[in-house]
């Protein structure tokens, strides 16, 4: 039985080092953290090549449903919509008239209405109607409906490809992510926190605060950071991680001297909650704890290039990493509870989604410190240590695709 | 007048109105400019009638509260909201974090209805 098998999270051995030594151990260059023609290449050739995950179908329950997702780094704007048959589809928000928008927010509608000039689409993307058509000269209304764009959902998650043909399916992209957590029951949860912030960070390092453990006893002192660390795991070392082709998943334990607060104690009767202690193992679902913790608190997701989907017993979230350019990143957040059926798991979700957003708030405080930093020129190469193993394969991800010239 | 809470929570009578808000960007932003003693008073005050309030509520549907039943409702909701602050950092809003004005509490789907009477 290996050292972490056994939850040593104390021991000297470098244990992921040792079982993913294709991976180094050396620092690692700065360029890609600050350099805009670094972000240009990761937008060529990963952004615009790979499946990215844009929003819920839970958004779109009926015909007509729609939202508007823009992503900054590629100046695109999309719209998600259900159609009359009730197959979703993206498109982009582009009329084929001269390029306005057709759509913004989300909502229902039967047409997207260019504001312009009135050209009127289904939302199936079909072009419907086109105000004095016969003023224009010999229009091919075969190639007027809006441009589509390649959309799949997986797990009730929509993704887009804007490749004019994807080299790889959704599913082979996801691949072990996808398998581990298929059945993992997000559709019995729904939207119950979310929160945003646009903030002075490349987005790497931005997701970079996101998938180690490292930084809990420090940044979380003022909230979580007791309930993760402890005697048993002073650095909240991952209990479990698995590193794959770009995906990496990572699972988390607590500490088994926490004293639940009287906010806890209430919320862990009464539903789930983020510091539920022995009921996340007690209650585990499907896709998580894969190594059986007994002290399992949630596990990490990361998947490429730039979400994770966060799992525990009652709950999940999820944590969206958008580059607007190289040192500036749009970051959103998503917590998923059960639908409330009694005021006391209202109540008790509640103590969650405030101790969690307080958690995110600390999480996001570094990355703009830590930009700053490196846009001052003093480092040409920053270090990670054996637990920050996530970022080192991350990085190398990254790199290793730009250099290729995509997937 | 009508009442503001159920009569059997009448003692909490003086947090309504005040505390009692519907959306979790309004509790946020709430808080974060109460001041500590404030803080504390209500959440022991709210706290110490949790489980009665959580089972009195629970009786009823949640898409058809009364405006009492709601209010109630949003005191807990709150005490929920506070809890951190005296529970973890001791303070109106968590030290070393984002600016609240720079953190985004962003609009969820109402998880209970309040039909007017």
């Amino acid at each position: 039985m290996s050292v972490l098998e056994t939850f040593d999270h104390t021991t000297t051995r470098r244990l992921h080092a040792e079982r993913y030594p294709e991976l180094g151990t050396g620092p690692v260059s700065v360029t890609p953290f600050i350099a805009p023609e670094f972000l240009a290449l990761e937008c060529e050739h990963i952004f615009s090549k790979m499946w990215l995950m844009v929003g819920r179908i839970d958004a779109l329950p009926t015909a007509g449903d729609y939202f508007v997702r823009v992503i900054e780094c590629l100046n695109k704007s999309i719209i998600i919509a259900r159609g009359q048959d009730g197959v979703v589809r993206g498109f982009h928000n582009v009329c084929r008239h001269r390029g306005t928008r057709v759509a913004a927010g989300a909502g229902n509608c039967k047409y997207f209405t260019c504001r312009f000039h009135g050209w009127v689409y289904d939302t199936a993307g079909r072009i419907k109607s086109i105000p004095d058509e016969s003023q224009f000269h010999a229009l091919d209304k075969q190639k007027l409906n809006l441009a589509p764009i390649h959309t799949d959902v997986w797990n009730g998650f929509v993704f887009v490809n804007f490749a004019e043909q994807p080299r790889e399916t959704l599913r082979e992209q996801l691949a072990e992510i996808g398998e581990k957590l298929a059945q993992f029951p997000t559709q019995s949860m729904v939207v119950s926190g979310r929160w945003g912030a646009t903030l002075k960070a490349n987005w790497k390092l931005f997701l970079d605060a996101f998938q180690e453990g490292y930084h809990v006893d420090t940044v979380h002192s003022g909230t979580v950071g007791g309930y993760f660390t402890g005697r048993r795991n002073p650095s909240c070392r991952p209990s479990h991680l698995a590193l794959y082709q770009r995906n990496r998943a990572a699972s988390f334990s607590y500490d088994p001297d926490f004293t639940p607060h009287r906010s806890e104690l209430f919320s862990i009767k009464s539903d789930a909650a983020l510091t539920q202690g022995a009921q996340a193992e007690q209650k585990k679902l499907p896709g998580t704890n894969p190594d059986n913790d007994p002290y399992y608190s949630f596990d990490i997701n990361v998947i490429f290039p730039n979400w994770l989907f966060d799992t525990s017993a009652g709950f999940y979230f999820v944590h969206e990493l958008w580059p607007i350019d190289a040192t500036t990143t749009r970051w959103e957040s998503s917590l998923y509870f059960a639908p409330p059926t009694r005021a006391s798991q209202m109540i008790a979700q509640e103590q969650t989604i405030t101790l969690l957003r307080d958690a995110f708030r600390e999480d996001v405080a570094t990355s703009e410190s830590s930009q700053a930093g490196l846009n001052a020129g003093v480092l040409k190469e920053i270090h990670f240590a054996d637990s920050e193993i996530t970022c080192r394969h991350f990085y190398q991800v990254v790199t290793q695709l730009v250099q290729n010239g995509g997937p | 007048m009508s009442q503001q809470l159920p009569a059997a929570f009448a003692d909490l009578a003086h947090f309504v109105p005040g505390w009692n808000y519907s959306t979790e960007q309004a509790r946020s932003a709430f808080r974060v400019q109460q001041s500590q003693p404030v803080l504390e008073d209500f959440y022991h005050t709210v706290m110490a009638r949790l489980d009665e309030i959580a089972a009195y509520l629970d009786a009823f549907a949640l898409d058809a509260l009364t405006r009492e039943q709601g209010n109630l409702l949003e005191l807990a909701l709150m005490v929920m909201e506070v809890a951190p602050a005296i529970e973890y950092y001791h303070l109106p809003d968590v030290p070393h974090a984002v600016a609240f004005e720079k953190f985004d509490v962003l609009p969820t789907p109402p998880r209970y209805r309040v039909v007017d009477q």
